[in-house]
């Protein structure tokens, strides 16, 4: 086989594609299969030399995706809505929540139905994938930005269905999740690395969110707050170009600026120096509120846990629950989009208001609570848009009796403030919710009442509660983070890829001179005992066996009289903070590590000096990479 | 028979445990109540009620939480909550707009009363949550 003529350059070799003799075993394949590898091969190359560890190339692709991502909102949206228009009957371009003459029959039937259908298809699913799905937060704490984009679909295909049927959940989890999930499975597809795929998924939610809103800063800081975990320079233009292009096609394909807002304002908002201190006192309440809702969904599931309930009967139930709230508060069916606009037009009056703070946060409970799929994020902002209507009606009441001259109050304010406040305290993300209010209403004096309301309810949340609505359920599951933080390299980071295997074992039992005939002074540093069983008994220091003052002591000349750390021992799969954890409680410098709890054959050790040394590397590259430095242990 | 002695510990906790059950039907009773006052003002008639609105959905939010609360006594305050809750919401579905038949309104109220009648015998029975490693 003659070797193939040399590149002129190394990007020439990059994008030139190989002939059918850079494959050694191309000659013996069918011919389509052969032109498959060598497509493959060519396209590694490419990768390789021109995208990985390429920030134009990663903000190329971000926005290649963003704007993938908002065609997925857009026809996800019109979707719900043709569901909407055949199962509930409402006009063209009307909301379902925005309480219409809906049949009866149909409002206590359909959320029923669609019960019925989303838990046997879960149900379904579940049998063949039964493993949770990973979402763009698990995804980046735990898995380094891998999700599956099958689990993904799915989910998204289940929050249609829930939707589409009356579930009184929000559809921007299934948004971010298809977003999240197809930036991440391109991201896997064209081999990233961690750092740019956890980037990739972040823009994949933010894209999602910003085209769901029609507010490309609320979606890029969604992503930053919740997905990534934190703000860095390089991560700044991937999401932001992502959230631009998503909302940019949104507006191109969905009519102007003002397409697709979940609200629009058409009046300007007024705020007094009084009113920063009572939207302090509305946001310690949109805490209270935020955290009811929250326990309500874990409570719901509880009790059907408790009855016995079969998982695929639960929406059902759920579903007939909802539909007799429906039935009276008919705002409660579906995200709530159309049941804010009318609050804020004043279509809502203000005892129905009241009752449908109770009723949302009830419906949006059993919903998430019986199994029905979808987040609470359009229901935590009707929740506190109607919140903050009734709240100003008492506020106004108490004002004008205290001072009949005071000038009313500007509803649409406090309304702005609760929305945002328990939003802010369910989702975990404060300044999301500030850009999302700034961005919607284009008032910077809204802003500002706003970000008085989110800061006191996201502090007190945090103080008293800990949990925003996800790390409620990551805690919940037992999974341990808080965010979207990478912490999954200290789970990759395993105590069996740190050991060293050249050990020593001793017998126990074994004589102190013998011990130190066979390991003198300048060999081995520490010897491990084993039982006849080979079963790990303890650890004996050399040097401690050779210390003349052993010698001085009466008693049995054993080495087993000098072992430590007889039941501390490190397991394989153990990971490097526990490793470390566990030299802190055992006082030692080195643990054996052994094959298991039972059987405890010896397959290396550890040393904490070493354990600590790869936990600082490891530490020190992931913070680079997330600042972009390119430092001893950074990309590149 | 002998008495326990229980540590303060162990006495501390148990009224912990029973302050936040009072704690979380008091809340309940708040949320019907706010329901209660919400659905009655979807009515777009005139009803002649016997009491003023507000005063109909507090005392139906008290009772509510006085028959969830975990004392056997709970069931007293039981008695006075399916035919109030029942009345009350046949009006709000027959005088709602668009109102709803007769013949739909009737179960709909029914299972409203039934749903907080047994919501609050299952609050004021139910045992404590188990503790992990209990033998309950």
């Amino acid at each position: 086989m003659s070797a193939a003529p040399p590149p002129a350059s190394p990007l020439d070799s990059a994008i030139t594609p190989p002939t059918a003799e850079d494959a050694p075993a191309a000659g013996r394949m069918r011919p389509w299969l052969s032109a498959r590898l060598l497509f493959r091969e060519w396209l590694d190359r490419l990768i390789q030399r021109n995208l990985r560890d390429n920030e134009i190339a990663l903000v190329a692709i971000s926005a290649v995706l963003g704007a993938a991502a908002g065609i997925g909102v857009i026809a996800i949206e019109g979707l719900v809505q043709l569901f909407h228009q055949l199962n509930f009957a409402i006009a063209a371009g009307g909301h379902l929540s925005e309480g219409g003459a809906i049949a009866w029959w149909r409002i206590l039937l359909v959320p029923t139905t669609g019960g019925l259908l989303a838990g046997t298809a879960a149900n379904l699913i579940r049998r063949r994938r039964p493993h949770e799905t990973v979402d763009a937060i698990e995804a980046n704490a735990l898995f380094g930005g891998r999700m599956s984009l099958t689990d993904s679909v799915t989910l998204t295909g289940l929050t249609m269905i829930s939707s589409g049927f009356g579930a009184s959940v929000g559809m921007e989890a299934g948004f971010t999740q298809l977003g999240a999930g197809f930036s991440s499975h391109v991201g896997q597809r064209l081999r990233m690395r961690r750092s740019d795929l956890r980037t990739l998924v972040g823009a994949g939610a933010a894209a999602a969110i910003a085209a769901a809103f029609n507010a490309p800063l609320a979606g890029a800081f969604y992503a930053f707050e919740l997905v990534i975990g934190g703000y860095s320079a390089p991560i700044l233009a991937p999401i932001a170009i992502a959230a631009l292009a998503a909302t940019l096609v949104v507006r191109g394909m969905g009519g102007g600026v003002d397409a697709d807002s979940i609200f629009a304002l058409d009046q300007a908002v007024h705020i007094h120096s009084l009113d920063y201190v009572l939207f302090a006192g509305l946001g310690v309440i949109a805490a209270a509120i935020a955290v009811a809702t929250m326990t309500g969904v874990t409570w719901v599931e509880r009790l059907f846990r408790r009855l016995k309930v079969p998982v695929w009967l639960r929406p059902c139930i759920g579903g007939a629950l909802v539909g007799l709230i429906a039935v009276i508060f008919p705002e409660v069916l579906g995200s709530g989009h159309g049941a804010i606009q009318a609050s804020l037009d004043h279509k809502i009056t203000a005892g129905v208001l009241l009752g449908l703070v109770a009723a949302k946060g009830l419906a949006s409970a059993i919903s998430v609570g019986s199994g029905f799929r979808g987040g609470l994020f359009s229901s935590s902002l009707l929740l506190g848009s109607v919140y903050g209507g009734t709240a100003v009606v008492f506020i106004q009441a108490a004002v004008s009796a205290l001072d009949p001259a005071a000038p009313p109050l500007d509803q649409a304010a406090y309304m702005l403030v609760g929305m945002s406040s328990v939003a802010a305290a369910v989702i975990g993300a404060p300044l999301t919710m500030i850009f999302l209010v700034l961005e919607l209403t284009g008032s910077f004096v809204a802003a500002l009442g706003v970000m008085v309301g989110v800061i006191i309810a996201s502090v007190v949340v945090r103080m008293t509660f800990g949990y925003s609505f996800a790390t409620w359920r990551f805690h919940l599951r037992g999974v341990p983070i808080r965010g979207g933080y990478d912490v999954g390299w200290v789970q990759d980071l395993t105590v069996e890829k740190l050991m060293r295997r050249d050990f020593h074992t001793a017998p126990l039992g074994m004589a102190l001179d013998e011990f130190r005939a066979q390991f003198p002074v300048g060999g081995t540093k520490r010897v491990f005992l084993v039982d006849a069983l080979n079963r790990y008994r303890g650890m004996v220091v050399t040097a401690d066996a050779h210390d003349r003052d052993v010698d001085n002591t009466s008693g049995p000349r054993l080495i087993d009289d000098l072992r430590v750390a007889e039941d501390q021992f490190l397991l394989p799969q153990q990971n490097v903070r526990l490793a470390l954890d566990r030299f802190v409680s055992a006082e030692v410098e080195t643990l054996a590590v052994v094959s298991d709890a039972v059987e405890r054959r010896v397959v290396g050790f550890l040393t904490e000096g070493y354990a600590l040394r790869r936990y600082n590397q490891e530490f020190e590259r992931v913070r680079a990479a997330e600042l972009g430095e390119r430092t001893l242990f950074g990309p590149g | 028979m002998a008495v326990p002695v229980y540590s303060a510990d162990i006495v501390a906790q148990a009224r912990r445990r029973r302050m936040r059950r009072v704690w979380l039907v008091v809340m309940l009773g708040i949320v019907v109540a706010g329901y209660t006052y919400g659905a009655l003002a979807e009515r777009v008639e005139d009803r002649n009620d016997l009491l003023p609105q507000w005063l109909e959905a507090v005392l139906l939010g008290t009772v509510f939480a006085l028959a969830s609360l975990p004392s056997g006594s709970a069931i007293l305050a039981r008695i006075f909550i399916p035919v109030p809750t029942f009345l009350l919401y046949i009006t709000v579905l027959t005088g709602k707009d668009p109102p709803l038949p007769y013949y739909a309104a009737f179960p709909v109220a029914l299972a409203y009363a039934a749903a907080l009648t047994v919501l609050s015998a299952y609050l004021a029975e139910v045992p404590e949550r188990s503790r992990l490693g209990s033998r309950r």
